[in-house]
């Protein structure tokens, strides 16, 4: 982990209310991994506003550096992309920051999500603001050496949220689109693919995978599920609930208020099933999901 | 020119090599920020508490952001004084600046035995750095239902236990005051009598924010204890009237995120500081206040460090 100052390259709306930043990443620095989170001081644009603590932010994307053909100049930097949603006075400022202004960051930090074992298929769950991490996991599984690609399933509360859509279109990476074309949807409203929850939506596929398995068939039916996941509280319990009762291997990225950001101050903790509490910040993000109390934690 | 400036003060037999802490409980035991602070560096670091027994802290939400502040229910979250010793001491031994290690109990006896055990295990070990120059005695931690409060606001009680642990250690003793009190220059002479070498002040005030839509504490614990800049001028009041009622220095917390707030400090009578919050949104910011007050003093053409404290117009 490093603290810098980073050169914003792009923050432009993707969806209301939602921002898509990307800045520059150091050369000498260990690229980001998907579950991976940098926290950023909000500038202070606003005096009344009074925030003092840095915002956590998940990775949402990483593109290399490029350099000139025939040569070893760089023709374009590294950048770290992120999607967050304006909620308050701190993501408030940071959306107002222009590019090529500075932003202080620490990054970066956290844990990342393991890779699926053999033979098990990614079933990827994001939910709201929490799609961010998810795909940029699922570009990374399914750009890697894993014969069948990922399943992205991403849940919002209606059609009109889903980002890059109607005047949002121009925004955002070209690999989060193709992603997003292929991906499974849930909207609250019934605006878009299936009606409900994200576990709505995974409950569906689960009955047509689990049909086509009954009938031999390939694909969907043929691997054992590895469930990843980010988004609201409520929406990880209930999906912990249906990976304990599927019996598969579940990875959640967990949010929580957090202070240092780097496992000094024990602000951010979730309970364990162990007993006890964990810090996101410094034993996650990436929990096992079978080690979190989640419902306690919606206490 | 810096070679002019003597930066050093002095709590007790130790001498710290500047006046700028990280304050206990926002820095851990010092590794969380290894690759983001030179720590070697700095005044002194005052450890996360220690209590005799392990404690796993208060359920979640923890936290909540405040204007210019944050408040906090952690409940002394640590690994108990056992497990501190094995798994903490050793990289504190490898520092270069002075350990303050606070210690944090609900009876009497905790605090004693915490002393005990860490002054046994010292005297144990060989020579060499002992990676503890000290000790900050937490007596007004609002977050617990025994966490020291019901000492911090009793006189009587603030000087016997200073005095119980003034027997078992030679090392520096502080005292950590709470402003949840009537009159904390009270408390802070109790200290003096009760022989401790230093008063550190203040802890967090305490407080409480309500989510008005859940209808609920934005906190677990309902109420917690508030930091940042929105309590400075409470601590700068505190370390004012503290710094006229004791002889022993006074190490000055409390909302400080630049030079000038800690200069504040040390006018009001302080001897030293510590940065606390401040770290959560700059893990660089001692260093930096450090820095302004160099830079202070040399324009104000002031030699030492501990001179400031009595140069309040």
């Amino acid at each position: 982990m490093r603290q810098l100052n980073a050169t914003v390259a792009i923050n432009r709306a993707i969806a209301p209310d939602w921002m898509h930043m990307a800045f520059e990443w150091p050369s000498d620095l260990p690229a980001p991994k998907p579950g991976q989170f940098f926290t950023a001081l909000p500038p202070v644009v606003e005096l009344r506003a009074g925030t003092i603590l840095r915002r956590p932010f998940a990775f949402a994307g990483f593109e290399e550096a490029q350099t000139e053909k025939d040569s070893s100049m760089l023709s374009r930097p590294a950048y770290a992309h992120s999607i967050y949603q304006v909620r308050g006075p701190g993501t408030r400022a940071l959306a107002s920051m222009q590019p090529g202004s500075s932003l202080d960051i620490i990054a970066p930090l956290g844990n990342a999500f393991p890779y699926p074992e053999r033979g098990e298929r990614a079933i990827i769950a994001g939910g709201g603001i929490g799609i961010g991490p998810m795909l940029f996991l699922a570009e990374q599984l399914g750009a890697g050496t894993y014969a069948s690609s990922a399943i992205l399933v991403l849940g919002f509360r209606s059609a009109l949220l889903i980002p890059f859509s109607g005047s949002f279109s121009a925004a955002g990476l070209p690999s989060w689109k193709k992603l997003l074309e292929k991906a499974f949807f849930s909207t609250d409203d019934g605006s878009a693919g299936t009606p409900g929850t994200v576990r709505d939506a995974l409950e569906a596929l689960w009955l047509q995978a689990s049909d086509l398995k009954d009938r031999g068939k390939k694909s969907l039916g043929q691997k054992k599920w590895h469930l990843y996941g980010c988004g609201p509280g409520p929406m990880l319990a209930s999906l912990a609930q249906f990976a304990a009762k599927n019996h598969m291997h579940a990875h959640f990225s967990a949010e929580q208020w957090m202070a240092c950001g780097v496992g000094a101050c024990h602000g951010c903790v979730l309970p364990a099933v162990s007993g006890g509490f964990l810090r996101v910040c410094a034993d996650g993000p990436v929990f096992d999901a079978h080690t979190i109390d989640w419902e306690a934690s919606l206490q | 020119m810096k070679n002019d400036l003597d930066l050093s003060v002095r709590i007790g037999s130790l001498i710290m090599p500047n006046p700028v802490g990280v304050a206990s409980g926002t820095f851990g035991y010092g590794e969380e920020y290894d690759e983001l602070v030179h720590i070697d560096a700095l005044g002194a670091l005052y450890t996360k508490a220690v209590t005799l027994e392990p404690r796993e802290g208060n359920p979640p939400p923890r936290l909540v952001e405040t204007p210019m502040g944050l408040i906090n229910s952690i409940g002394l979250a640590n690994p108990g004084v056992e497990k501190f010793l094995r798994e903490k001491l050793p990289s504190l031994r490898t520092r270069l600046c002075p350990i303050i290690v606070n210690v944090a109990g609900s009876t009497e006896d905790d605090y004693i035995q915490v002393i005990e055990r860490i002054e046994a295990h010292l005297a144990s070990t060989d020579s060499g750095r002992p990676g503890i120059d000290g000790y900050e005695i937490n007596v007004s931690c609002p977050n617990v239902h025994k966490g020291g409060m019901s000492f911090g606001i009793d006189p009587r009680l603030v000087e016997r236990l200073t005095h119980s642990l003034r027997q078992k250690t030679s090392r520096p003793l502080i005292i950590k005051l709470s402003p949840n009190v009537t009159d904390i220059a009270e408390i802070a002479r109790a200290a003096e009598a009760g022989g401790a070498d230093a008063i550190s002040c203040i802890n967090t005030v305490v407080g409480m924010v309500i989510d008005t839509e859940k209808m609920k504490p934005a906190i677990a614990m309902g109420t917690g204890g508030l930091s940042g800049p929105a309590i400075r001028p409470i601590g700068v009041a505190a370390t004012y009237k503290v710094g006229k009622a004791v002889r022993i220095p006074v190490i000055g917390l409390g909302g400080i995120i630049n030079a000038s707030d800690a200069i504040q400090y040390l006018l009001a009578g302080a001897l030293a500081v510590q940065v606390g919050t401040a770290l959560f949104s700059d893990p660089r910011a001692p260093l930096k206040v450090l820095d302004g007050i160099i830079e202070w003093m040399k324009r104000h053409s002031v030699h030492s460090v501990s001179d400031i404290r009595f140069m309040l117009r």
